[in-house]
């Protein structure tokens, strides 16, 4: 029995003693993640030997890592899809191709801040509804379906940050 | 090397026994050293009753002279008398400006070299000069033999900056327990003061280095959200803008180095000046140069140094947007750094946070006594349960075709921290692979800082891109890192460890290591061979109280085999074979290394439910 309840089968929602969901209760993981750093932290083995030196690196290491993983909604589904599910990548449909180069048009002519906060709430509504439907897909456990809209909330993320970065920059120049 | 006494893992020693240890402020003008008595830090001072010594070496006819002594040689003999030495630390000679330094200097091949009348030196041992003269201080102060230091650098300092201050420190003697961030350390100075919590800005502007660190401070958790800075700005910098101010109206070249010392010397004092008066006025001859009869004024001192101001200023709105916060989440700014007196840099700061600054702990000594109150937290001497999350501060990455950077570890990401990615070959047969590590955020190698690079061989031959190989980059809670290659398409493993060079390697520091010491061969011997049999003796303690504790992790077969491994090297440390013990010990680490990964996961699970599992069944 204590094969399962050591690292080697253990997932990272185990770790933090979180039910297997996309849903997760952050408050949990956060106070978990310290409880288990405050414990595994090599700091806490600096007289230790060798090999528990090296363990406690390794642990730390594996923790912070879930950690990461589990607090980004974009890792931490695409985590679960893994899990899971064989695939890792799937093709977009060109209607929403279509989309992602008009977005990235607007952006390119985008010349002054309050287009771009527009164009960045409207980015946000369409990330919201994605994520809902996301949610739903890993509910039914229809993999194939949750990771279609992973791909799309992957694009619609990494396209608010770039926007991010354009304002924060013209805000600084 | 002092002997490292060893305590049962997540247990603090006994009631009455007190490790000594310290924190250094190893500092580009002037370096400092604390240590927790009677459970205050407290700064050691010297003979002279001066709390901070010179950052300066001076290499002799006669000997090497440093801090206060070879400060007075800087403008006698400054031709052999190096300062500011942290800029030279890890760095190349293309990185700096060889006329800042009164010393020639240098190079090439990702290395410096230093030119004294004592020979040619590297900034490493330079280093170790001041780290060693602090450890004797120390020492003396605290009457006894110190266990360990935790020595600061900035946060912003690189893998190549962080190794060689780690290896000045192996070769001043000193066990180095832990490299923390300066401002991290400030921080921790504050809050264990203060019990306070929430978003902190830690704003570090020392002689040569700028810090701004962003941390969430929590009961028990100081985690670091996001880090920036300028690794040559500093104090320094402004001296320099004096500098300029006084000998703009001057026809003539400035003489000699003397002279340039000098008004190198008059301008650090117009600088620390402005810090109390409004202005300063200079009337001063200087020979071959002619007087110099000028007045400052704070305004526009303000307004010759405002680049640099800002410069400072762009770093945490960086900082803060890489945190994914705003000015309103901040709770607290602390100064730290000798430069933050400057009324220019309160004033720039406190407008844009927004709030008062915290800056009541003396600025020189807040980065010593927080890392002294770390060591005292390290050695297992008090009973806090502080613990320290840091980042590294440069995204880490290698090269790969086109001469462009693939990340592989973005910066800011919590440490201890590991990452891989895979790479193919690039030609049909193709054997071996040229793995070129660096870091910094910019596309291009060129302008990276390049860690070093090393030749993965005996990849099987198969046509190109087949082949899978998989890089993983470990860097560790010092932010200092380690890489490994390995070819997993066929199932035969090539795989190599390796720390990036930057001109010293093992070799050398191990030479350098041995030339500090003068006793004879079988001194050396025999004292190896006591040091190994503390360490062995103290394994075996270690081990079998753990076995003690934790035996029902572990099936009798397994027991059986530790246990049999203790005898081996019990019999070994009865004899007086060194090769011996060493291998014992090996033997028997070896045999430990499951029985640790489940006692760690058994703590977790301990941390997580407050209850341990203590029974097995298979």
């Amino acid at each position: 029995m204590w094969r399962e309840l050591y690292s080697l089968t253990q997932n990272y929602f185990e770790i933090f003693g979180l039910p297997m969901a996309y849903l997760i209760d952050s408050d949990s993981l956060n106070k978990n993640y310290r409880l288990i750093q405050k414990s595994v932290h090599p700091d806490r083995f600096i007289s230790a030997t060798e090999v528990e030196k090296q363990q406690s690196l390794i642990k730390s290491t594996q923790v912070n890592d879930a950690y990461q993983t589990l607090k980004d909604p974009v890792k931490r589904a695409a985590y679960l899809i893994g899990l899971h599910y064989d695939q890792d990548e799937t093709s977009l449909p060109p209607e929403f191709l279509m989309q992602q180069m008009e977005w990235e048009e607007e952006l390119e002519e985008c010349s002054d801040e309050p287009k771009m906060q527009s164009l960045f709430n409207r980015i946000a509504i369409e990330k919201k509804t994605i994520e809902e439907y996301l949610q739903i897909a890993l509910n039914k456990k229809d993999w194939g379906l949750s990771l279609g809209m992973l791909g799309k909330l992957k694009f619609l993320t990494s396209l608010s940050v770039k926007i991010q970065q354009k304002i924060f920059l013209m805000d600084n120049s | 090397m002092a002997l490292l006494q060893i305590s049962e893992p997540g247990k603090g020693t006994l009631p009455h026994e007190h490790r000594l240890s310290v924190g250094i402020d190893l500092g580009t003008t002037n370096s400092l050293i604390a240590s927790v008595i009677s459970g205050k830090a407290t700064i050691l001072e010297d003979t002279s009753q001066t709390p901070i010594m010179p950052s300066i070496v001076h290499y002799g006819e006669q000997g090497i002279l440093v801090g206060h002594e070879a400060e007075k040689m800087q403008l006698l003999d400054p031709k052999n008398t190096v300062a500011s030495v942290k800029r030279l630390m890890g760095k190349d000679i293309k990185d700096i400006n060889p006329n800042d330094f009164t010393v020639q200097l240098g190079g090439g091949d990702g290395t410096i070299s230093i030119h004294t009348q004592q020979g040619i030196k590297n900034p490493v041992e330079t280093s170790a000069l001041i780290l060693k003269n602090l450890k004797e201080l120390s020492e003396k102060r605290l009457g006894g033999e110190i266990i360990g230091a935790v020595i600061t650098v900035p946060a912003y300092f690189d893998d190549a900056q962080r190794q060689a201050t780690k290896d000045a420190a192996k070769i001043a003697g000193i066990n180095v327990l832990r490299l923390i961030n300066e401002p991290t350390a400030a921080a921790v100075a504050y809050g264990l003061d203060k019990k306070v919590e929430g978003n902190f800005v830690i704003y570090d502007l020392g002689g040569g280095t700028f810090d701004i660190s962003i941390l969430r401070l929590e009961k028990g958790l100081f985690e670091v959200l996001a880090t920036h800075g300028d690794s040559a700005l500093g104090g320094d910098d402004f001296d320099h803008i004096v500098e300029q101010w006084l000998t703009e109206d001057l026809n003539a070249e400035i003489p000699d180095i003397k002279t340039k010392q000098l008004i190198k010397n008059l301008s650090r004092k117009i600088k620390e000046g402005l810090t109390e008066k409004d202005e300063i006025s200079v009337d001063e001859t200087f020979a071959g140069l002619g007087a110099i009869k000028k007045t400052l004024s704070r305004e526009k001192f303000a307004s010759l140094s405002a680049g640099l101001t800002n410069k400072t200023i762009a770093c945490i709105k960086q900082a803060l947007h890489d945190a994914n916060l705003t000015t309103k989440d901040i709770t607290g700014v602390v100064m730290v750094g000798g430069s933050t007196r400057m009324p220019t840099i309160q004033l720039a700061v406190e407008k844009f946070i927004g709030m008062p600054l915290l800056n009541n702990i003396n600025p020189d000594e807040v980065v010593a006594l927080g890392a002294a109150e770390q060591a005292n937290i390290l050695a297992g001497n008090t009973n806090d349960e502080l613990l320290l999350l840091d980042v590294i501060p440069l995204s880490l990455g290698i090269e790969t075709m086109g001469d462009i950077v693939e990340r592989i570890i973005p910066r800011n990401s919590t440490l201890p921290v590991a990452m891989g990615q895979e790479f193919t070959t690039y030609q049909d047969g193709q054997t071996g692979m040229v793995i070129h590590v660096v870091q910094g955020e910019r596309d291009l190698v060129k302008d990276c800082r390049s860690l070093g690079k090393f030749t993965l061989k005996g990849i099987p031959p198969m046509v190109a891109g087949a082949a899978k190989i998989r890089v993983t980059f470990q860097v560790d809670t010092d932010g200092l890192l380690s890489v490994k290659a390995k070819e997993l398409s066929t199932g035969i493993e090539s795989s190599i460890e390796v720390k990036p060079s930057y001109g010293l390697d093992d070799k050398h520091i191990q030479q350098m290591l041995e030339s500090s010491f003068s006793s004879a061969e079988e001194d050396k011997e025999s004292r190896a061979l006591a040091e190994i049999r503390v360490d062995g003796k103290q394994i075996i303690a270690m081990i079998e109280s753990a076995l003690e504790q934790d035996k029902n992790l572990l099936n009798q077969d397994e027991v059986n085999h530790i246990y049999a491994m203790v005898h081996e090297l019990t019999k070994a440390l009865a004899a007086s074979d060194r090769a011996l013990i060493e291998e014992k010990t090996k033997l028997l680490n070896e045999a430990t290394a499951t029985f640790a990964a489940r006692r760690m996961d058994n703590s977790i699970s301990k941390a997580l439910t407050g209850k341990t599992i203590n029974t097995l069944e298979f």
